[in-house]
């Protein structure tokens, strides 16, 4: 394994990058001077000078496409910066430690601006602007929905409003993002070495920027320690690095600093939203208005999480009338990027939090309510008001499940006879729809990918594929699938991914998407490679083809198994006897496939809805928590999950991904926050002493079981299984505390329940009480 | 990452360590390196010359008639270790987080110095009514833990001057003591540290709160109040409080009377355990 902080290039130099102190202000002035003399500094940059070499990035999702505005967003800023962090200038010297010095020689003279950092009021009429041709911090408004309404809200028997603050916060992989850029001058080319989740696209978006063909771009991405949705591109030091190694005539490497990984933003919403319902709990009428605080706009993807959590609105649940409207607000915190559940969990969380608070106001038991709102098994494929067409699944069977895994009325009992000791327990279920494999029209937000499969003379096998693994294992279950079709042992068998220049244009890893069409392809790919494999091996066995079975390394006969021949010797004989006994079998043993799900509607229907989505995984989640009610801590001792990611490949990678998703959910609903100083607007949780995240020790075991509801979408059945797991772990951790805190009858609208947020609301409670 | 050239001195004696520590320039003394390490490569101190006492003897537990003397560069592992270790300073060093690389190379001295509120060592210190004896040019003088903590981030020390060893009175550390510690998650600085040791005559009559306020606020106590004028005292007692990103003030201020409580009601179901 190879991470990028590894790579030494002969010569390689470092490059510093100086990042705006200021939320909002103008560029006055940059002076370079004192940094160019600085020790071992070759070169230096500003951001008008990157602006004589360099285009705008281009927007991973324009929202232009989608009726919105848009920016240009630079490698260094120009004229002014729009958040603390920017990049403003940029050095390269001779090492890491001179590059850092040199930064803090760069003269920059800033005259500060108004900035707004609340969402809320950057919508207001008179807030600072970020980008003066622009007529407000809209970056767009779109509605999702269907029915009517207003007549069912007229109709209904209930009527909830409420409203949920979801905090900035964001992913950590292990690895921060790092890039070497290496000029070749002769060749005039770029070798791009990244932390990408997405090599080929980001070789397009590198050109562009950078102004050359594609075909003077190669990227690689070597083994990448994570991503979460962090590595896909548009970051602002991608198309730098390759200007500074092109401008200095060294390779340059940049390494990001834990407190810059934690610059980039996700996920900061607040939901209003309005729920009529009748007396037995059935929903008919559903209003959330909800706006998305995504920082300045950048050219990561980050702004369309809002986009998508408003489409899966209201997931697996039977709700036909619906008014969904989504706000996107610029605002003066660094970018978004894309994070792991990519906006659905968000819609989880609201979701699960609206039953729940159904539940609690008719005094019914809250599986109960899920129960009778959730699409049933036979109603599958549902199309939902968001234009999502739900493939399969059963829902009520998972819910089952949950409430038996847990041992529900055991637990129930429990929590009474601790209540008689002033002991707080709870109990929180969440239904969870993560839809999977996503592709966005109009965008390199493939919904498909290819692989290649290839075997030797001496019956070794390589797969190629355009899906990149952030360190998952969908490389090793890849290699599964090609291992079986082909009956070879995976010693036999290798896989490449990540390098533009070797495999298949793809798209790289996002939206649980790679064994759904990276996975598939390269089991289409392996059984046209079978085919010509089992008739020759039929020819040299000497029996029909339908009577040849390949495993163990072995082709061999169904009907008398000691009539076998190595696999091995079957390849070569394709390759050496084309004219004799592997006549007619066109070779080489190679075959490129494309995997397109089925499902996907890029043209709008008659309502102007599409589905961008073939597949939909589903979970039940249950957490069990006690609440000290003198601190406000949570404390999280049981959870279990019921999953749903239809056929599975590798039980031990599903189940990975599952706790991994996990531990973010409950570092979601209990502590992880992104927190602005409002008198700075400067990010003050920049490190792991105040960005919190869990550790093994705040877990419990997680209890995992499976149901395997294939797709009717997908080759193989399968459904994604990277992204599920962090909604449906914030809401039932969250639906968990207000269960323990029931007696005192309290909702917290702010997220995370740190112990800081619960206290206050106990206390505001019982202030409210004593009245 | 660390910019600055300096010059590095590992004295192998006290008498080095003051001759390394007087001079004109920046000087960082180096005890676990657990913090100051961390400050130079933020870029936050840069200092001209590095003093590692790591060779200088300061380390080790000992007792000396009626006193417990702990080397300020004693690890927490060494205090877990060592058998003269006051049974109350084992359990605080058993609850340092950040894993066996913090309790190798964290040192309570270096805690002490360093004089972050949330530390366990500022409040545990004052907790065992140590009194610090500091060493510079002029000799050595003592400084009672309770008036070594003067503000967030700063003590009694004075340029040139560094701390020599930590004195422990005895008779404090055969008692039955509670501490309480309360931290958001296990990766977060503890939020409210609470110390109480029984008095002489088997009362829970004082205790200390770290984490609540800059320095350690000691609450004295008759003995006999009740849980709720526990809380209430401490909490009124919090007259410059501590906030970051963790928890604010108010949160701070309010769980040190709920520590408080915590503590003493553990010491005296202790002591109501032993009489039965
Ligand atoms: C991941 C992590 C987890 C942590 N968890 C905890 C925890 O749970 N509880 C807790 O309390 N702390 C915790 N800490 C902080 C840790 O306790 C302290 O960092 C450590 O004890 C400091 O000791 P040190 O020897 O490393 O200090 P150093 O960094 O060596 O020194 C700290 C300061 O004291 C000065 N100094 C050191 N020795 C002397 C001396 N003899 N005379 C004068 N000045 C001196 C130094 O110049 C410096 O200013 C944690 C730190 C980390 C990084």
């Amino acid at each position: 394994m190879v991470y990028i902080d590894d790579i030494r290039l002969p010569n390689m130099h470092f490059a510093g990058i100086l990042r705006s102190p200021h939320p909002h202000a103008r560029i006055v002035s940059i002076d370079l001077t004192r940094a160019r003399r600085a020790e071992g500094v070759e070169f230096a940059l500003t951001g008008a000078e990157a602006a004589e070499h360099t285009d705008p990035i281009p927007h991973f999702i324009s929202p232009l496409a989608f009726g919105g505005k848009s920016t240009d967003v630079r490698c260094l800023a120009l004229g002014k910066v729009v958040y603390a962090g920017e990049p403003v200038a940029a050095v390269v010297a001779d090492s890491r430690q001179n590059a850092e010095a040199a930064i803090e020689l760069i003269d920059v003279e800033y005259e500060p601006l108004p900035f707004v950092i609340d969402g809320d009021e950057a919508l207001a009429a008179d807030a600072p602007r970020l980008y003066e041709d622009w007529d407000d911090n809209v970056v767009i408004q779109i509605p999702f929905g269907g029915g009517d309404p207003a007549a069912a809200f007229a109709d209904a028997e209930h009527v909830i409003e409420d409203e949920l603050q979801i905090q900035r916060y964001s992913t950590q992989p292990i690895e921060p993002r790092g890039y070497i850029a290496d000029w070749d001058k002769s060749a005039r080319s770029y070798t791009f070495y990244g932390a990408s989740q997405n090599p080929h696209p980001l070789k397009w978006v590198l050109s562009r920027a950078l102004r050359v063909k594609e075909s003077q771009v190669r990227v690689i991405a070597p083994a990448v320690g994570g991503a979460f949705g962090l590595k896909m591109h548009g970051h602002p030091e991608e198309s730098l690095v390759c200007l500074l190694s092109r401008l200095s005539g060294k390779p340059v490497k940049w390494i990001e600093d834990r407190s810059e990984t934690l610059l980039i933003g996700a996920r900061e919403q607040t939901h209003r939203f309005k729920v009529g319902f009748n007396s037995q709990g059935k929903i008919s009428a559903l209003k959330d208005h909800f706006v998305a605080n995504v920082g300045a706009l950048g050219a990561p993807p980050g702004w369309g999480m809002a986009f998508l959590t408003g489409m899966s609105i209201p997931t697996g649940y039977k709700i036909e009338n619906v008014d969904v409207l989504v706000t996107v607000a610029t605002t003066n915190k660094s970018p978004w990027n894309a994070a792991r559940g990519y906006g659905k969990e968000a819609t989880n969380l609201v979701m699960e939090r609206i039953i729940d608070l159904v539940a609690r106001s008719l005094d019914m038991d809250p599986v109960e309510v899920r129960r009778r709102n959730l699409i049933e098994s036979h109603e599958f494929p549902y199309k939902t008001t968001g234009g999502l067409n739900i493939d399969s699944g059963d829902y009520h069977a998972a819910l089952d499940k949950a409430v038996e895994m847990i041992g529900l009325d055991d637990v129930r009992a429990e929590q009474m006879r601790l209540l008689q000791e002033g002991r707080h327990l709870g109990v929180g279920f969440a239904f969870e729809l993560t839809p999977e494999s996503g592709d966005i029209p109009g965008t390199l937000v493939g919904g498909f990918d290819t692989s290649t499969v290839k075997m030797s003379p001496s019956g070794e096998v390589t797969v190629l594929t355009g899906v990149t693994t952030p360190g998952g294992g969908n490389d090793t279950s890849i290699l599964q699938i090609v291992v079986d079709e082909l009956g070879v042992t995976m010693a036999d068998a290798s896989i490449l991914q990540g390098d533009t220049l070797t495999t298949p244009y793809g798209f790289g890893n996002y939206s649980g998407r790679s064994m759904v069409t990276g996975g598939n392809a390269a089991y289409l790919a392996a059984c046209d490679i079978r085919v010509k494999l089992v008739e020759v091996a039929s020819r040299i066995l000497e029996t029909d083809n339908t009577d040849v079975e390949l495993g163990g390394g072995f082709a061999r006969r169904i009907s008398d198994p000691s009539r076998s021949i190595p696999i091995a010797d079957v390849a070569y004989t394709i390759y050496t006897l084309a004219f004799a006994t592997a006549t007619g079998v066109e070779p080489p043993l190679e075959s490129t496939r494309t995997y397109l799900p089925g499902n996907i509607q890029q043209t709008p229907d008659a309502d102007g809805r599409i589905n961008i989505y073939p597949t939909y995984s589903n979970a039940v989640h249950v957490a069990i928590v006690e609440v000290d009610i003198e601190t406000g801590k949570v404390d999280l001792q049981r959870y279990g999950v019921v999953h749903d990611c239809g056929t599975i490949i590798n039980p031990r990678f599903v189940e990975g991904q599952m706790e991994g998703a996990i531990a973010m959910g409950v570092g979601a609903a209990l502590m992880e926050h992104s927190i602005h100083d409002p008198e700075t607007g400067v990010l003050t949780t920049n490190g792991f002493k105040s960005y919190l995240m869990p550790r093994a020790s705040d877990l419990p075991m997680i209890e995992t079981m499976h149901q395997v509801t294939p797709s009717p979408y997908t080759a193989l059945g399968l459904k994604g299984a990277g992204e599920a797991g962090i909604g449906g772990a914030q809401a039932a951790v969250s639906n968990a505390v207000h269960n323990a805190l029931a007696p005192l009858d309290i909702t917290i609208r702010k997220m995370p329940l740190s112990p800081g947020t619960v206290l206050h609301a106990i206390k505001y409670r019982e202030k409210e009480l004593k009245k | 990452m660390i910019l600055d050239r300096f010059e590095y001195l590992r004295p192998s004696n006290v008498d080095e360590v003051v001759t390394a520590i007087t001079t004109e320039d920046e000087v960082a003394i180096i005890s676990g390196g657990t913090w100051v390490v961390q400050q130079m490569g933020q870029h936050l101190r840069r200092p001209k010359v590095v003093v590692d006492l790591s060779a200088a003897g300061l380390s080790g537990v000992s007792t000396n008639q009626d006193t417990i003397s702990i080397g300020p560069s004693t690890t927490y592992t060494q205090l877990l270790e060592a058998g003269d270790t006051p049974p109350f300073l084992r359990k605080v060093a058993s609850g340092i987080t950040g894993g066996i690389q913090i309790r190798n190379a964290g040192t309570i001295g270096g805690s002490a110095c360093f004089a972050y509120p949330p530390s366990d060592a500022p409040g545990a210190l004052v907790t065992l009514n140590a009194t610090m004896v500091l060493r510079s040019g002029d000799g050595q003088r003592k400084v009672a833990a309770t008036d070594f903590f003067l503000d967030a981030l700063t003590t009694a020390l004075r340029p040139g001057e560094f701390l020599e060893e930590i004195l422990v009175p005895i008779a404090d550390t055969e008692r039955i003591f509670s501490y309480q510690k309360f931290r958001n998650v296990t990766g977060s600085t503890p939020i409210v540290t609470a110390g109480c040791i029984a008095s002489e005559d088997g009362l829970a009559k004082r205790v200390v709160i770290g984490g609540a306020a800059t320095t350690p606020v000691v609450v004295d106590l008759a003995g006999d109040e009740s849980e709720d004028e526990i809380a209430d005292l401490t909490r009124s007692l919090i007259s410059h409080p501590w906030s970051d990103a963790l928890a604010n003030a108010n949160y701070r201020r309010h769980t040190a009377g709920t520590m408080a409580t915590r503590a003493v009601r553990a010491v005296r179901e202790q002591i109501e355990g032993e009489e039965r």
